[in-house]
């Protein structure tokens, strides 16, 4: 055997070495590697993986509806839900675009059709929206057609089955299922409920896998609400607003009615209004037509307001119904005259007089008596005067079930006297309709201060009800004497004042007319040919059953309250009488 | 003393072949087989297949391990000997078969690149026994030539046919880069080992780096690799998205994994997940523990292959064993290194786990010729660190304990 050939193969082992020796150091580098990515770096491709291996599912919830009762307690829906579908073309799969939209024509709506030719025809948009709200029966038929391209994708939409009547109380649901505007806005998060989610492992397409990582959260469904609002009544203040706005040439006009005895309300409705089944038509400038005046709108009570003052200083003590003073036409507090409305004088007047002549001088006298010195006005007239405007409720919101609700403005006891003499009779001060006849609820009750509520029940989705409870914001505002006084002052208003038109043989009516000047914008005066005409009252007065405020503004006729808001209120209050089955009192 | 002066004159005795090497080879294509009978993900597979069957992969991988394994017996019991008469011939039935992929009648393209053929309804890859057949002929030349490899003619110039007629089939026909590099540097590492003169060794190195650098440059997809490798591509990129899912599967696996059979990179994210890319299923199911055992077995089998070439009884055995080390144990490098962003992707099965079979039947026909060196294998008996070479010290490693057993009952 040659010395030579050992030797080389002893070389050949040695390279082999040499290489299992490279080997062995990848394999090193390999491990080292491995540890690194799955021991220090685990976390974060751990949260790499979840990012594109886990997908959210939502489940929605199903919102709640809204219904409405009648006399009889029988419920009608105002907010239901509804299957709709979106109707949309993918223009590449579109053969004949002429041909398509002449088969849709009748669910496309007003579309230029030229356009939407050019728009389908371009193959290079994939999604085109034809129709947004396809009812299901539409889409069946659509769907018969079998037109190539034409994608109909679910969509919940609410449906408001009374349109315009309801309009400003439930507010409408938009595309982003989100409530805008009256119940639906305020109320969104107990009609809507809470989505499901469901977090799945899904394959590279999103097609979920069983695992149990997986999560689900059940949706839990919206509740139902029944409203304290009569279907019938409201029908009746719609209508007869809509008439006094038309008749009168007015801008717009609202009506409020509710229950003195609970505060629950009984109608609520604004004239002119919108559908919300169709709230994208209302065109961007009327956008506040979607805005329910009654809660939002504010504006300076004007005559109306007097009977707050004069509920003061009747459960003051300071003076009686035949409290009498001298009616000079005009009064004046520091450098200002203030006057009565058509600068009439009506020489010795009792405080009746007062409310049903509804004399501004008058207001200024009682403001007198209000505080330390009856001749003039003190700082305690004004304390005196601030508290019972707190008391009954002005200058803080109602906390009605409704979304956007002001809260009024009242200047505070360290104004000027002019500005609370100017106060007494509703200049100077604003507020909305809901807070003045909420006030007029508390006279006409006997003194309580109700909160104002819409929600009569709410039925949770296991069926389970919370009925909603009349609730007391202040009591004992006013005594039940000094009520009962002041309504007798108003009854004066409907029998011998400017609320006649309301005089019906058999009941008693309270009330209040006001026309209140509109301020200007710029805070310059008062607008020269703009009124507020407005009608707070309730009935009967021995037992009320309801309060109303009718207000209608801008008029375009000439005259006073008692032209334009009074007849309507006559004319609600009649079928009220009615349909409440109030039995004439035989007087 | 006397037993081994008798056994002086004999080269070789037939032994027992290395059974630990069975039982490796056993162990990595049962995982293979575990992945794919666990794998709540094997569905979408099937649904991408449009196979009916649930359990299609695992029948046919079954199939093709059955049809191994008799190969791989068959091949245990054929004297290695024989291949060195025939590696001619063996070398050029393999380019035959390599090139049916011209044949366009039989010819399976897939993604643009023809690397199967289907003859009679059976599907097979030519490149895997082009593999064996390269590797026998390699073997054969180099001992053949050993004492002439550093002339031109007898060395470095049979080196570059074999290396061009690897590149001519592999890259050119093929687009196969990945076998292509285990070929090249298996006859390269081959060459080394022979003992090629330095000289040659570089020009060879130098002018295959050449190669390497050109085929880069020329097609684009190779160069997105590469770049992406070097971390200058856009993610955007499919090599880039490979390597990436690869390494979330991984790394998500975390130390314990997430359980057999619970892998979500499966469904979809990973591609080639039961074929390139199942070591990265395996680190993502059964955790470091589970890829560190497929990387320690891996180096296990490497190292008794290796055992086997050191003490092959002859060149041929020793160059053919170290020839078939090395291609297993650098694909399955090559393959867990992609797969770890270690180096580029290069599209190679990770060998007798990854699901297909003509590479498992291949591999098993291999792992049978291993064996059969290994029943002529002496024990090691140069340990050049000590310096003391105990020239007539060679003994049979398993027949060794057979003698001492034999004479003890004596």
């Amino acid at each position: 055997m040659p010395e030579d050939r050992g030797i080389k193969e002893i070389s050949s082992n040695k390279r082999i070495s040499i290489l299992v020796g490279f080997m062995c150091l990848f394999g090193v580098l390999m491990i080292g590697k491995l540890f690194y990515i799955q021991v220090f770096q685990h976390q974060s491709y751990v949260e790499k993986a979840n990012a594109q291996q886990s997908r959210k599912f939502v489940i929605p919830a199903r919102r709640g509806e809204i219904y409405v009762q009648d006399g009889n307690g029988e419920l009608y829906p105002i907010a239901l839900n509804q299957q709709l579908y979106l109707m949309a073309a993918d223009p590449k799969y579109i053969e004949n675009a002429d041909e398509a939209i002449e088969k849709l024509s009748k669910y496309l709506g007003n579309v230029d059709k030229d356009e939407l030719e050019r728009k389908l025809e371009n193959k290079n948009t994939r999604y085109v929206v034809l129709n947004k709200k396809i009812t299901d029966s539409t889409a069946k038929e659509i769907k018969d057609m079998k037109i190539p391209g034409i994608i109909l994708s679910p969509k919940d939409g609410r449906n408001y089955p009374e349109g315009e009547l309801f309009s400003h109380i439930t507010g409408y649901v938009n595309s982003d299922e989100a409530g805008q505007y009256g119940i639906e806005q305020f109320k969104n998060q107990t009609l809507s409920g809470t989505d499901g989610v469901s977090r799945a492992v899904t394959d590279s397409l999103g097609v979920p896998i069983t695992s149990n990582e997986n999560t689900l959260v059940k949706p839990k469904d919206g509740s139902t609400l029944v409203l304290t609002i009569d279907r019938n009544v409201q029908a009746m203040a719609a209508s007869a607003i809509e008439n006094a706005v038309k008749v009168n040439k007015a801008e717009s006009g609202s009506v409020i009615i509710m229950d003195p005895k609970t505060g629950a309300i009984q109608a609520m409705a604004n004239y002119p209004s919108y559908d919300p089944n169709n709230y994208q038509a209302v065109p961007s400038g009327e956008y506040e037509k979607f805005i329910n005046s009654s809660i939002t709108n504010l504006f300076e009570p004007g005559s109306g307001f007097k009977v707050i003052t004069m509920a003061a200083a009747l459960n003051e003590g300071k003076l009686k119904s035949d409290t009498s003073y001298n009616d000079t036409g005009e009064a004046q507090v520091e450098d200002r005259t203030i006057r009565n409305a058509d600068n009439k004088k009506f020489g010795v007047s009792t405080m009746t007089d007062v409310i049903q002549k509804s004399l501004n001088t008058g207001m200024v006298f009682i403001l007198k008596q209000l505080g330390t010195d009856p001749n003039r006005i003190t700082q305690k007239s004004k304390d005196v005067l601030y508290d019972y405007i707190n008391k009954f409720g002005f200058g803080e919101r109602t906390g009605i079930e409704l979304a956007g609700e002001s809260k009024g403005f009242v200047k505070d006891n360290k104004s000027y006297s002019v500005d609370y003499a100017n106060m007494t009779f509703g200049q100077g001060i604003s507020s909305t309709s809901l807070q003045l006849v909420n006030s007029v609820s508390a006279i006409a009750n006997g003194g309580t201060l109700y909160k104002p509520y819409l929600i009569q029940k709410e039925i949770l989705p296991n069926g389970e009800v919370i009925n909603n409870k009349p609730s007391v914001i202040r009591d004992n505002i006013i005594s039940t004497q000094s009520a009962a006084q002041l309504s007798e002052m108003m009854k004066q208003v409907v029998q011998k004042g400017s609320g006649w038109p309301t005089r019906m043989p058999g009941y008693n009516i309270a009330g209040k007319t006001g026309t209140a000047q509109v301020p200007k914008k710029d805070g310059t005066g008062y607008e020269e040919k703009k009124n507020i005409g407005s009608f707070v009252g309730f009935a009967p007065i021995e037992d009320p059953k309801f309060v109303m405020l009718v207000r209608v503004d801008y008029p375009k006729v000439d005259g006073f309250a008692e032209k334009t808001a009074v007849p309507t209120f006559a004319e609600i209050a009649k079928q009220l009488f009615i349909y409440y089955q109030i039995p004439p009192n035989g007087n | 003393m006397e037993r081994r002066q008798k056994q002086k004159k004999p080269i070789f005795y037939k032994h027992r072949p290395d059974y630990l090497i069975t039982l490796l080879v056993v162990i990595l294509v049962g995982i293979g087989l575990i992945l794919i009978l666990s794998t709540g993900w094997i569905s979408i597979l099937k649904k991408s297949a449009g196979a009916s069957e649930d359990n299609v992969f695992l029948t046919q991988q079954i199939i093709s391990f059955t049809l191994g394994v008799g190969f791989w017996i068959l091949c245990s019991k054929i004297d290695y000997h024989r291949y060195e008469s025939q590696a001619r011939n063996i070398f050029l039935v393999t380019i035959g078969i390599m090139l049916l992929v011209l044949i366009p009648g039989i010819a399976v393209n897939v993604n643009g690149a023809t690397r199967w053929v289907n003859i009679a309804g059976f599907n097979f890859q030519p490149v895997e026994f082009f593999k064996l057949g390269t590797i026998i002929y390699t073997a054969y030349w180099l001992s053949k030539s050993k004492e002439k490899l550093s002339s031109f003619k007898e060395g470095l110039l049979p080196l570059f046919v074999i290396i061009g007629i690897v590149v001519l089939l592999t890259v050119v026909i093929q687009k196969d880069m990945g076998s292509a590099m285990v070929m090249v540097l298996s006859v390269f590492a081959m060459y080394f080992v022979a003992g090629a003169g330095w000289q040659n060794l570089l020009i060879g190195l130098s002018s295959m780096l050449g190669g390497v650098v050109l085929l880069a440059i020329l097609t684009p997809y190779r160069m997105a690799r590469v770049l992406t490798f070097l971390g200058k591509s856009d993610d955007s990129s499919a090599a880039a998205y490979h390597i990436n899912q690869a390494l979330i599967a991984i790394g998500s696996g975390g130390i314990m994994g997430r359980g057999l059979g619970k892998s979500l990179q499966a469904y979809g994210y990973l591609p080639e997940a039961t074929n390139d890319s199942i070591f990265a299923i395996i680190g993502e199911e059964a955790g470091l523990w589970g890829s560190g055992f497929i990387i320690t077995i891996f180096a296990l089998l490497f190292w008794r292959a290796v055992k086997i070439a050191r003490s092959a009884p002859d060149n041929f055995g020793k160059f053919l064993a170290f020839g078939i080390a090395f291609w297993i144990g650098f694909q399955a490098m090559i393959n867990i290194s992609a797969m770890l962003g270690l180096i580029p992707l290069t599209g190679i099965p990770l060998p007798f786990v990854s699901y297909g079979g003509t590479s498992l039947v291949a591999l098993l026909i291999t792992v049978g010729i291993l064996q059969n060196i290994s029943k002529y294998t002496y024990k090691e008996v140069y340990d050049e660190d000590s310096g003391s070479r105990r020239r007539h010290g060679r003994s049979h490693i398993a027949s060794a304990r057979r003698h001492r057993v034999d004479s003890q009952a004596q």
